[in-house]
Order: structure tokens, then C-alpha cells, then sequence
């Protein structure tokens, strides 16, 4: 059963929905729509979409993300007991298929735009602004709330991997967070968080309504951690909000990367 | 001892946890039982198959009301009783004092998941923790998985194992000569026999991953002719449709566990075979019990950042 919360505010309309796990005929059709090899088995077609009044959107889905993710390709990694099964295998049977099965994704969300607005979906550039973290830390009442999974897959009890999302929108403002979550057991770890803002009550000197987007990647290996003395044992990272915080302490390196999209209008 | 046993299970069925000198003397005699059962379980139909359970105890008790009560109906439970859900230690206790109580209506094979370094990991030693404040009771439960049989083999037709096949393993007699008794191992057949999946590869593939075995339609129809059966069935990977046939019918994954994890809004199956291995899908939602405690669906308003 699909759910769905919705609510219009300084000149965006901001819609999410929530749906069960897809079907089989589905899971074929992402798969051929994306060229993938396989799907995590947990895929909903749960979407998160901001609309301006312009006509331009900003969407997050799994297909995409998906899409994003074979494109990026990383290569394959290895779990903890693979050494030795490699070595095995390979003698026996020969090469093994190679492919993220991680799900590993670098998306950061779709733009797109209306076919009635007759231009061009704005790009992602670099700026030198940054979130106002103070105006959302103000305890102002949230007009809507929701979190989503977008995909999660066990990796066949080997970790997790999840890209889910979490948004608010507030009277002067909307706050998404995009996160990516990887735990390979015995191997590595990665969050990949993406933070979506836009203060509506503010244009830019062209009139321009503006969101900004911060991405924060982090990746470690089990060795670093326990090199650092860092947690290490895989019930300490059960989610992302969890890992999230014990990352943050166990301050580890860390990318950062802020881009603007200026939504002309 | 039965009078006793009644009472266990007549707890459990309400979802109270037993003492933990009971969970002692219950795993004391299930283990009992499952030390003479043979790697490959030969069962009589009619009975009903049963795939991944994972704690989630309120849809077993749906299962029991789609399927029939044990002992009315038999039962053959393909593993992965613990981990993920709520309540892994209430699940595997009714699971197994049914089995103390009917040992030849209640048949459990072993899953990836009956495991003490899985279970560390994915839920059911946590619980235990919570539930008895010592790991006592996990080293009960864990000591009788060590005992549980690999598989089963219905009327000599149809062959159950909780993930597949492995290259070790030509026929089923050679299973049979597994020493089974211990944590399950990292590679080998018994390893294979738990975790390895059916895909649409030729022959045998190595996972992506680097470990775990993937074998095909060839593989399959090689082991069914070699093994004169009919079918086989196996669990171990979610289905949004409860059940999955696979290799022109001769493999069927079934999935018990509806709305796994209390988020994916997938059915489960049961596959009832008759006294003629004809068979029926029976498929069931999840239980409106079994998600409370779970954090509601539309999560708290949270000034996250």
C-alpha cells in the first residue's frame, strides 16, 4: 500500500510517497532500464519530489540512483572469506562475474523539469555558499516530515546496504537528507551523506530561488578503525544514524563538496 | 513430561518467554531428539513447507492459521527461524518445543542463520541479552543448531535444503555422510547447502561477493535426474510474491515471512503438498500483532540535520 504525504509552501510543492518492495515484472524493468546485472532485493518504488513553482523539480528515486551507480562502477570488493574461496573457485571453475554488488551510488538526486516550462533543467555548480545550519536548528514547526527507503539490500547477510532519505519542510525553508550506507563485515564501511537545502523566503540579486547541497563521503576499512582504536565491531554501525554519529567521533577523513543550483525565475 | 511440555507451549503460543531453566531443559531434550535424525530427513507427505521466519513470531502464529495447527498439520521449516525480528527467542522456542513435543510432525533443517556468528551480528543474541540479561540462553539455543538436520528428502520426490546445492555434492547419500555437529563452517558442502542460491548462470558461478556459490538450471537438472527427485525446495531469499519457481518448475524458493523487517509490505507462502505431492501455495500477510513495538510506519517528526 503506497502512502503519501504532501504539502505546498513558498512557491515549492513537496511530495513524497512510500510503497512496499517492488514485484518481479518491476525488478526486471529497473534492470533493463539501468543495464544492471541484479537489483538489491529490498527495491521500492518509494520517490521524494520538490517541484517549483518554475517548473523545476527535484526528484529522488531508485532507478536513478541505480542508474548512478552502474555508471560510477566501482570495482568489486571482497568479503572478508573470499581469499580463500577465490583461489578455490577460480582453480575449479574459472573467473568470477565482476561488479559493484555493493550498490555503491554517487547520486545526488534529479533534476528535471516540466515539459510546459519550455527550459532547460538548471545544472549543479560549485559555490561558496553553504547551508544555514542556524535556521534549521530553529525550532520552527515542521509542516511535513517523512523518511524513505529508496533500495536496502543484506548482501546476502554480509552487511547492508541502504540509500534512504529524510525531509522537512519548514515555514521558511526545506531540508533533505540523502545518505548512502555501506557495511561490509570484516571489510569496510562508507556513508555517503547528502544534505539538500533551500531557504525560500531568499531570491539571489537575479531574482533566483536557490538550493544548495553539501556532500560529505566517508569510507573506512575495519583495519583503520581498529588502528585507530575506532569501534569496530559491526552492531555498533546497525544503521546509518548510528554510524553516522560514531564516525563523526571516531573522526576519521572525510570529502566535502558543496554545489548550488539556481532555479532562475 | 508432555503435561509439561503442553504447558511450555501453551506460553509460548501467547508469546511469553520461558524461564530460563526451562530453555535448558527444553534445548536439553531437543537435542536429544535431533542427535539421531540424519542429515537428509526423510519425511511423508502430506506435509507443508515452510521458508524464512526471522523472529517474526506473530506471523508464525498467521502461518499456523493459514496452514493448520501442529500436530494437524506437518510441518517442514527450512531454517532462518532467528534474527531481524522481534521476537527470534519466542520463535524458535515454540518451533522447537513443537518439535520436543511431535518430532514426526515438525521437522526444522538449518539455516545460514542458526549460526553463533550470524546471530551476533543480526539480532538474536542481542535479544537474548535483553530478554534474560545473560547470553545463557543463546548458548542453549545456539548449542541445539548445532544439532539440527542439513535437509530433507519428501517421499524420495522432492529434496528441501534452506539455500542450494554444491559442487561437494553429486548425490544425496553424500550429505548424508557430513559430520554435521558443529558451527557452520566458512566453506565446504555443509556451508554450500545453507547459503548458496540458485541464478541464471551455466554450471557453477562464484558470488560477486568472493564467497558463496551460485549454480544454474544445468546444475539443477543434473542433480535432479542423478538424485531421481522431482523438485527442489529451498528458502533463503525474499520474494515480494512468497514463492518463486525457477528452472521449469524444478526449483521453488519460498519465502515465509510477510512484511520482512516490518517495511518491505511483501506476502509470504507456504507450499502445502498432499498425499499425492500435489501442491498448493498458500499465501498470507503479515499479522497487524507483529508490528507493534515497531516504530510506526510515518516516523516521528525530527529536527534532524
Amino acid at each position: 500500500m503506497t502512502t503519501v504525504a504532501r504539502v505546498a509552501r513558498g512557491g515549492w510543492d513537496v511530495e513524497s510517497a512510500s510503497t512496499p518492495i517492488a514485484k518481479r515484472a518491476r525488478i526486471e524493468q529497473v534492470e533493463t532500464n539501468v543495464d544492471a546485472p541484479t537489483t538489491p532485493e529490498m527495491l521500492f518504488d518509494s520517490a521524494l519530489e520538490l517541484r517549483h513553482e518554475s517548473g523545476v523539480a527535484l526528484r529522488f528515486e531508485a532507478e536513478d540512483a541505480l542508474r548512478e551507480w552502474v555508471k560510477l562502477g566501482l570495482p568489486a570488493i571482497e568479503v572478508a572469506a573470499a581469499k580463500t574461496w577465490r583461489r578455490s573457485h577460480v582453480e575449479r571453475f574459472g573467473d568470477a562475474a565482476e561488479y559493484d554488488w555493493t550498490f555503491t551510488t554517487p547520486y545526488g538526486g534529479t533534476v528535471t523539469t516540466t515539459s510546459d516550462s519550455n527550459r532547460q533543467p538548471p545544472t549543479w555548480e560549485l559555490t561558496d555558499r553553504r547551508i544555514d545550519r542556524a535556521m534549521l536548528t530553529e525550532r520552527d514547526p515542521i509542516l511535513m516530515y517523512d523518511e524513505l527507503t529508496l533500495y536496502e539490500s543484506e548482501l546476502d547477510d554480509n552487511g547492508v546496504a541502504h540509500l534512504g532519505l529524510k525531509v522537512r519542510v519548514m515555514p521558511k525553508c526545506w531540508f533533505v537528507l540523502l545518505r548512502f550506507w555501506l557495511r561490509v563485515d570484516g571489510v569496510l564501511i562508507r556513508l555517503f551523506e547528502t544534505r539538500f537545502f533551500c531557504d525560500f523566503t531568499e531570491v539571489d540579486r537575479t531574482g533566483a530561488v536557490v538550493v544548495v547541497r553539501e556532500t560529505q563521503r566517508r569510507e573506512e576499512t575495519w583495519d583503520a578503525l581498529h588502528a585507530r582504536g575506532a569501534p569496530c565491531d559491526p552492531t555498533q554501525f546497525p544503521d546509518a544514524d548510528q554510524a553516522a554519529s560514531v564516525l563523526l567521533a571516531a573522526g576519521g577523513p572525510v570529502d566535502i563538496v558543496t554545489h548550488a543550483l539556481t532555479i532562475a525565475p | 513430561m508432555s503435561h509439561e511440555l503442553d504447558g511450555w507451549i501453551a506460553a509460548l503460543r501467547k508469546c511469553e518467554p520461558l524461564e530460563e531453566d526451562d530453555v535448558k531443559r527444553l534445548c536439553q531434550m531437543a537435542i536429544e531428539i535431533l542427535v539421531e535424525e540424519s542429515n537428509v530427513q526423510t519425511i511423508d507427505s502430506p506435509v507443508t513447507i515452510c521458508g524464512d521466519i526471522h523472529g517474526q513470531f506473530y506471523d508464525l502464529l498467521e502461518l499456523f492459521k493459514v496452514g493448520g495447527d501442529c500436530p494437524d498439520t506437518n510441518y517442514l521449516f527450512m531454517g532462518d527461524f532467528v534474527d531481524r525480528g522481534f521476537y527470534s527467542v519466542e520463535t524458535f522456542l515454540l518451533l522447537l518445543a513443537l518439535k520436543v513435543r511431535y518430532p514426526d510432525r515438525m521437522y526444522l533443517i538449518r539455516g545460514n542463520h542458526e549460526c553463533r556468528q550470524i546471530t551476533q551480528v543480526y539480532g538474536f543474541y542481542d535479544e537474548c541479552l535483553r530478554k534474560y540479561g545473560s547470553v545463557n540462553v543463546w548458548r542453549y539455543c545456539t548449542d541445539v543448531f548445532d544439532y539440527l538436520s542439513l535437509s530433507a528428502l519428501i517421499d524420495n520426490k522432492i529434496f528441501c535444503v534452506h539455500g542450494g546445492l554444491s559442487p561437494s555434492i553429486t548425490t544425496i547419500d553424500q550429505i548424508r555422510t557430513i559430520d554435521r555437529k558443529q558451527e557452520v563452517p566458512h566453506e565446504g558442502a555443509m556451508c554450500d547447502l545453507l547459503w548458496s542460491d540458485p541464478e541464471d548462470v551455466s554450471g557453477w558461478g562464484l558470488s560477486p561477493r568472493g564467497a558463496g556459490y551460485l549454480f544454474g538450471d544445468d546444475v539443477c537438472t543434473s542433480f535432479t535426474q542423478t538424485n531421481s527427485v522431482d523438485m527442489i525446495a529451498r528458502a533463503h531469499q525474499l520474494v515480494m510474491e512468497g514463492y518463486k519457481w525457477m528452472f521449469n518448475k524444478r526449483l521453488v524458493t519460498v519465502w515465509s515471512a510477510p512484511n520482512y523487517c516490518y517495511r518491505c509490505g511483501n506476502v509470504a507462502a507456504i507450499l502445502e503438498l498432499d498425499e499425492n505431492l500435489a501442491h498448493d501455495f498458500k499465501v498470507f500477510e503479515a499479522a497487524p500483532q507483529e508490528a507493534r513495538g515497531v516504530p510506526a510506519k510515518r516516523a516521528t517528526p525530527d529536527y534532524f540535520l
